[in-house]
């Protein structure tokens, strides 16, 4: 297909186009970094040095709000304390965590009682933190989950580097977007998550079920994430995956029983119940505050009943159409299609980042995965598709190359009520309209061969 | 889909199922449910049914260490409910009891006593022993000196507070020592930052500096985000100043300005309070904070 360009670029293919494009906005989004960093960037180093990073006090009185990071390093003080000196203590009692929170913090204290609802793997990472003081902990955890998304990007490009080694300019947008920033700031544990994710896909790529089964096993560690990974390898990798899952279940039951001891396992439980299912604890985790399909319907300007009943029955339909594309479509594309699982999973792992129901922006980074493999199938040779999938491919890869633009938008507003909506909306549309434009590829690759056939 | 219908996967199902009814069965420890109706009646200015929750803790709790460190937060929050309530002699009685709690549960040079000592200082600025609690914030920067590490943060508030106790005293140049002291602390766009410039502009204006009282509102309306209940409050106060040093003008249009923003942020609230906002929301306990700490200031204005 060709496009007619004004003089004097004469004409030039979609293809060439694509590629001037991307390198357009790439340099843009290079400058754009370089300058937010070059205003920003002392101003970010005076609060990590000067230890603003994890505390930020509201108002004289003391009352202070707290970074992630802050009750992730207060829940290892707590489990250390249990682990050396008293062995009775609930780590998961949100006044006792708040009580760390407060030793962490001094002499300010938390404007809020914390509750953690992580499973007990948590504090075999949190636990040998608390040796450390609050800043070299936060350095030690940073650097460590900036080390998940490198794997992730390694993972995901290292079979195509020899090919296209210019995917390594990937680097700049997979760490220069605010999910990403967000998590190394407030010290998230997403990255993580992410890594996992994007290892066991790739061993599922390889075929190796069990092991790719194994390494899911600790995407439970943020429990609401771990349906990315288990719904495909369930359905792919079958009961292979489920043993290798299992193993790596067992495993970490064991390591939390002997990190935090049987009863603090049954107390995670009891947290989970008392937050989630009594709320017991509400003022934690505003519905609104997220960046989700459930806050976009808490932020509407009108005020709609039960959204968490409607946002968990979207969630269920969006797991079940999971279910459906991976055992009823998947066989059939990949007869067809070189790239057919990562185009399933692209479409699956951003449903599922959209409707979760516990979604903050930051957690966006999960959106690498997809956004690096539509950009590698996206960009691959144009002689083998269809006019009007070229077209398609060539918008994913602009949308996909915007991402990490959009991303940014969210910082330059002012706090409001319609901004929150607008900044729930802008990522969610986003990832939309990439679901829409991979599933219309997925249909037109499915039809052309059937019309193929029919033939 | 035959896969659905393995043994492994009614395990799992079953696990699952069991977990979900054990946990229905599961209830929250007494203790825990009295500090959280506790929290909760402070959050909504029910101070003395706070107290009367948090005075039966002790009865309830045994010696062992698990209690303890349950009946240190209780007294913790006791103490700032006694503060909150403008009954500082037993705040100060509690404060003494949490100091010698927190020392037999974490050692005598644990950070968690900065706390209980910073509660303490505030006690004494209200009894209006001065003296005593700048020794108290004093003696907390020397602890938090101590710590490994730098820890910078945590000498903000204590010179603060130093700062406004002189205030208090009308000691102007002292006060904004210690102000400009934590303000060398504090990097910009933090959510104190316009309550610490507001502070600069007040004592610049009582001491007849008007240029720097000026940039320091200034600073106050850049820092402050336009939809919180303070960036009214501070509008008001910096028409005022205009209208001291006759720039009616300027004034009129700050005002123009403030009224805006006090107008938005009543549709904020009105917002968010037709949505899922408890009370113990981070977001309605700042606005109720920084207008207390705000309050404080207009109290402090009386005294030029």
């Amino acid at each position: 297909m060709k496009i007619n360009i004004p003089s004097p670029l004469h004409q030039i293919t979609l293809e060439k186009f694509r590629s001037l494009l991307v390198c357009f906005i790439l340099c843009a989004y290079l400058i754009f970094s370089l300058a937010i960093t070059h205003v920003f960037g002392n101003r970010l180093l005076k609060q990590v040095v000067n230890g603003f990073i994890y505390v930020r006090p509201i108002a004289m009185s003391g009352v202070s709000d707290i970074s992630d990071f802050t009750l992730i390093y207060a829940s290892g003080l707590l489990n250390w304390q249990r682990f050396t000196k008293y062995h009775d203590i609930d780590i998961y009692d949100p006044f006792l965590l708040t009580q760390n929170v407060t030793r962490a913090i001094a002499p300010m204290h938390p404007i809020e009682i914390y509750s953690i609802q992580y499973p007990p793997m948590l504090f075999l990472l949190t636990t040998p933190l608390a040796q450390l003081n609050l800043y070299n902990a936060w350095l030690l955890w940073s650097i460590g989950t900036s080390f998940c998304v490198a794997i992730t990007l390694f993972v995901l490009i290292c079979n195509f580097i020899k090919e296209r080694p210019y995917l390594l300019v990937s680097v700049v947008p997979c760490f220069g977007n605010i999910p990403f920033l967000h998590n190394f700031i407030i010290g998230q544990s997403t990255p993580i998550e992410l890594a996992v994710i994007a290892i066991s896909f790739k061993l599922m790529l390889n075929s190796s079920y069990f092991w790719a089964g194994f390494v899911a096993g600790a995407s439970l560690f943020k429990i609401q994430f771990a349906p990315i990974i288990l719904i495909p390898g369930i359905c792919v990798g079958k009961s292979k995956f489920l043993y290798g899952c299992i193993l790596m279940a067992l495993i970490e039951a064991m390591l939390s029983i002997y990190t935090v001891g049987w009863g603090n396992v049954l107390n995670f439980v009891k947290a989970n119940y008392l937050c989630e299912v009594a709320r017991s604890y509400i003022g934690l985790n505003d519905i609104w505050s997220m960046s989700n399909f459930r806050s976009i319907l808490a932020g509407l300007p009108w005020t709609i009943p039960n959204i968490t009943l409607i946002s968990s029955a979207a969630y269920i339909i969006v797991c079940l159409i999971s279910f459906v594309l991976w055992l009823r479509v998947y066989p059939k594309l990949k007869k067809i299609s070189n790239y057919a699982f990562e185009l399933i999973a692209s479409v699956t792992i951003t449903l599922q980042v959209i409707f979760s129901m516990h979604l903050y922006y930051y957690d966006y980074i999960l959106m690498s995965i997809p956004a690096i493999w539509l950009y590698l199938w996206s960009t691959i040779n144009d002689t083998n598709y269809s006019g009007a999938l070229k077209l398609i491919r060539f918008f994913i890869t602009i949308l996909v190359i915007l991402l990490p633009l959009i991303s940014w938008l969210s910082s330059l507003t002012t706090l409001s009520e319609s901004t929150l909506l607008l900044n729930a909306l802008r990522p969610f549309l986003a990832c939309g309209a990439l679901v829409c434009l991979t599933a219309l590829a997925i249909i037109l690759q499915l039809k052309n061969t059937k019309n193929l056939h029919s033939l | 889909m035959t896969f659905l219908k393995t043994a492994y996967f009614r395990i799992t199902y079953l696990v699952a199922i069991t977990a979900a009814l054990t946990s229905c069965c599961i209830t929250e420890p007494k203790i825990d449910s009295l500090l959280r109706q506790a929290e909760s009646a402070k959050n909504i200015n029910e101070f003395t049914k706070a107290e009367n929750i948090l005075l039966e803790i002790p009865t309830l709790s045994d010696q062992s260490k698990k209690f303890q460190f349950l009946q240190l937060a209780a007294l913790m929050q006791l103490a700032t409910c006694y503060l909150a309530d403008s009954k500082y002699a037993e705040a100060i009685a509690v404060c003494n009891k949490a100091l010698l709690l927190c020392e037999q549960l974490y050692g005598p040079n644990d950070n968690l006593k900065t706390s209980i000592l910073f509660t303490l200082a505030s006690a004494q600025e209200g009894m209006q022993q001065y003296d005593q609690a700048i020794s108290t914030y004093n003696s907390i920067i020397a602890l938090v000196k101590k710590l490994p590490g730098n820890n910078e943060a945590k000498e903000f508030l204590p010179l603060i507070r130093c700062g406004d106790i002189e205030y208090r005293k009308q000691h102007w140049t002292t006060a904004i020592k210690f102000y400009e002291l934590a303000n060398h602390i504090q990097p910009l766009s933090s959510p104190t930052d316009h309550l610490m410039n507001l502070r600069l502009a007040l004592t610049y204006m009582a001491l007849g500096q008007n240029d720097k009282a000026d940039k320091c509102f200034r600073n106050c309306t850049l820092a402050s985000y336009p939809m919180e209940a303070s960036f009214g409050h501070i509008m008001h106060w910096y028409a005022k100043f205009l209208r001291k040093v006759k720039r009616n003008d300027e004034a009129n249009t700050i005002e123009n300005l403030a009224e805006k923003w006090d107008r938005q942020h009543r549709a904020f609230k009105k917002w968010l309070a037709e949505r899922e906002v408890s009370p113990n929301s981070r977001f309605h306990l700042t606005g109720k904070y920084v207008a207390a700490d705000l309050n404080m200031l207009d109290e402090y204005s009386k005294y030029k």
